[in-house]
């Protein structure tokens, strides 16, 4: 899976869960950076993201997620291994 | 009414030492208001088939807030109830025709009959449990309260979506939850039995998040909790005490600024144990500045507890003192971490300047006046003065300030002298947070400042004021 075809996804799916149109993220974008995106709205994306795309995160994976890139990086990962 | 008596909607002590830090209100009952307005504006809203629900932030006992429809079509609803224009709770609906049919979960017998203290449950205790729980009041209570929303969704829906809370605040996960949100279907068989039947489905120990299958009362779907971190427990004197000479600190007469938890805490039993005398002071929590005091004593170290308000006069309250302090360590802070709706609020720093610049200053020089030839005190920084974590920016500007107070306090008052560390996160009742994250033990933090506390005060030399970064 490329960076930006999991960052175009995961920008869907942030927008939905938040119910934010025309969303426009990158790869450093912080939950500071969006709107309603507090700890309850990280809990529920990152377990959309893994629902998406067929993954499961460690506690310490989860824990060191600082930016959006953070976690494409993190799906891209997981999906190669 | 709707029989959640979890003490983080009631008990201003108790809720303190939560992750909300004062009372909240029932996410339900602001959610039945919200409702009741939207009926109230839209009588010829009609049927409702669906109901999703995210409680997003927490509302304080206090807050104005305010009801808001977003959208409203021939298929679909969105609301919310904001407050300082931050979304508390998203509510979205299908409209339409009532079609499913309640499945009846496999519960176990025991009808759980009104609770009125709420069940401790760890969160590997959650894995399994179900039952059935008698609504707290019958739909006709719910319908004179919420007359619109009963309308909307009919009496004994709402006496089900009632019980939903006392389901996740008294029953599973209990004491320590936060409800999270719910997905409902209304269905149109008749169930008359004015219960709620619950199993828990899933169980994520990684978010401490639970799900919950409901039904009962025309509706079924999903509760989400969490299951809050307990209050965080500092180490105990016998585990303390093997880490520091018996009379390490035998000179000192510490007074301890917000010693009932946490960082306070673990240093006055720091100080006791190493032959100090510590003095702990509490604003609101009377009750666990007295059981730490008795756990000193019990062991056989020397402490007494004094009720102390940095916003009021200081000599006033420290005048009557039997022994005048020779060490400060100064922990008092309002709640650090709030939701606001901008960058900066002139508000939240002028009360963070009142604890932290004010609040400091006075203890001292009250202090002074009663020990004139000197007093050492710690004043702890933040590490967020580098880091600038999220909503904290008048957190770390008044701490800054601090910093620069505590240099000119030691410039100018003679006696004085002042340590001051810009301290980690520390594993406390305020950093408690649902996922985790890296904290320092408190153990770990203030023993070596305990031990400079005591060092710079036998040492003539040294500089008045010291100040560690990191």
């Amino acid at each position: 899976v490329k960076d930006d075809e999991v960052l175009t996804r995961l920008s869907s799916l942030i927008g939905d869960l938040l119910e934010l149109d025309d969303l426009k993220l990158s790869m450093t974008t912080t939950a500071q950076d969006v709107p309603g995106w507090d700890s309850l709205a990280h809990v529920r994306i990152v377990l959309a993201a893994e629902q998406a795309f067929g993954t499961r995160f460690t506690t310490g994976e989860i824990a060191s997620l600082k930016t959006l890139g953070d976690l494409v990086k993190l799906i891209e990962a997981h999906s190669r291994s | 009414l709707t029989g959640d008596y979890n003490p983080i909607h009631l008990d201003e002590i108790v809720a303190r030492r939560t992750q909300a830090g004062a009372p909240i209100v029932h996410g339900i009952h602001a959610l039945l208001w919200l409702l009741d307005v939207i009926a109230a504006r839209h009588p010829e809203i009609g049927v409702l088939a669906s109901l999703n629900v995210r409680f997003a932030e927490m509302i304080y006992v206090g807050d104005r807030a305010e009801a808001e429809i977003r959208k409203l079509t021939a298929d679909t609803l969105r609301a919310r109830v904001c407050a300082d224009g931050i979304e508390m709770i998203g509510l979205s609906a299908k409209r339409g025709a009532v079609e499913c049919t309640t499945r009846r979960l496999a519960v176990s017998a025991g009808l759980i009959s009104r609770p009125t203290v709420p069940r401790e449950l760890a969160l590997q205790d959650i894995e399994g449990q179900s039952g059935r729980i008698a609504f707290a009041a019958g739909a006709a209570a719910l319908e004179r309260e919420f007359p619109h929303a009963a309308r909307l969704l009919g009496p004994t829906r709402l006496a089900a979506i009632g019980s939903s809370t006392a389901l996740v605040g008294m029953i599973v996960p209990g004491l320590h939850s936060v409800y999270g949100g719910l997905e409902l279907r209304f269905t149109r068989d008749p169930d008359t039995a004015d219960e709620l039947r619950f199993r828990v489905t899933s169980v994520d120990r990684r978010f401490r998040r639970v799900l919950l299958a409901v039904e009962g009362g025309g509706l079924e779907g999903v509760v989400e909790a969490y299951c809050r971190v307990p209050p965080v427990a500092q180490p105990s004197m016998q585990s303390i005490a093997p880490l520091i000479t018996r009379d390490e600190f035998k000179d000192a007469i510490a007074l301890v600024v917000g010693g009932s938890r946490g960082l306070g805490e673990i240093t006055a039993k720091l100080i006791a144990a190493g032959g100090g005398k510590a003095i702990l002071t509490y604003a609101t929590g009377k009750a666990d500045a007295e059981r730490l005091a008795r756990e000193i004593r019990d062991w056989g170290a020397c402490c007494e507890v004094m009720a102390y308000d940095v916003r009021q006069d200081a000599h006033r309250q420290l005048q009557h003192l039997a022994s005048p302090p020779n060490h400060l360590y100064y922990f008092a802070t309002p709640l650090i971490v709030r939701r606001k709706p901008d960058i900066f609020l002139r508000e939240r720093l002028d009360e963070f300047n009142q604890f932290y610049l004010d609040g400091f200053l006075n203890l001292i020089d009250a202090a002074l006046r009663l020990r004139p030839q000197g007093v050492t005190a710690f004043y702890p920084s933040t590490v967020a003065i580098d880091d600038r974590p999220a909503k904290m920016t008048e957190y770390a500007m008044s701490k800054a300030a601090g910093e620069v107070l505590c240099a000119d306090i030691a410039r100018y008052r003679h006696g004085v002298r002042i340590i001051t560390h810009r301290l980690p996160r520390v594993a406390t009742d305020q950093t408690a947070s649902l996922i985790e994250v890296e904290s320092k033990d408190a153990m770990s933090v203030m023993l070596p400042i305990v031990r400079q506390m005591h060092h710079s005060a036998g040492a003539g030399g040294e500089p008045a004021t010291t100040l560690r970064v990191g």
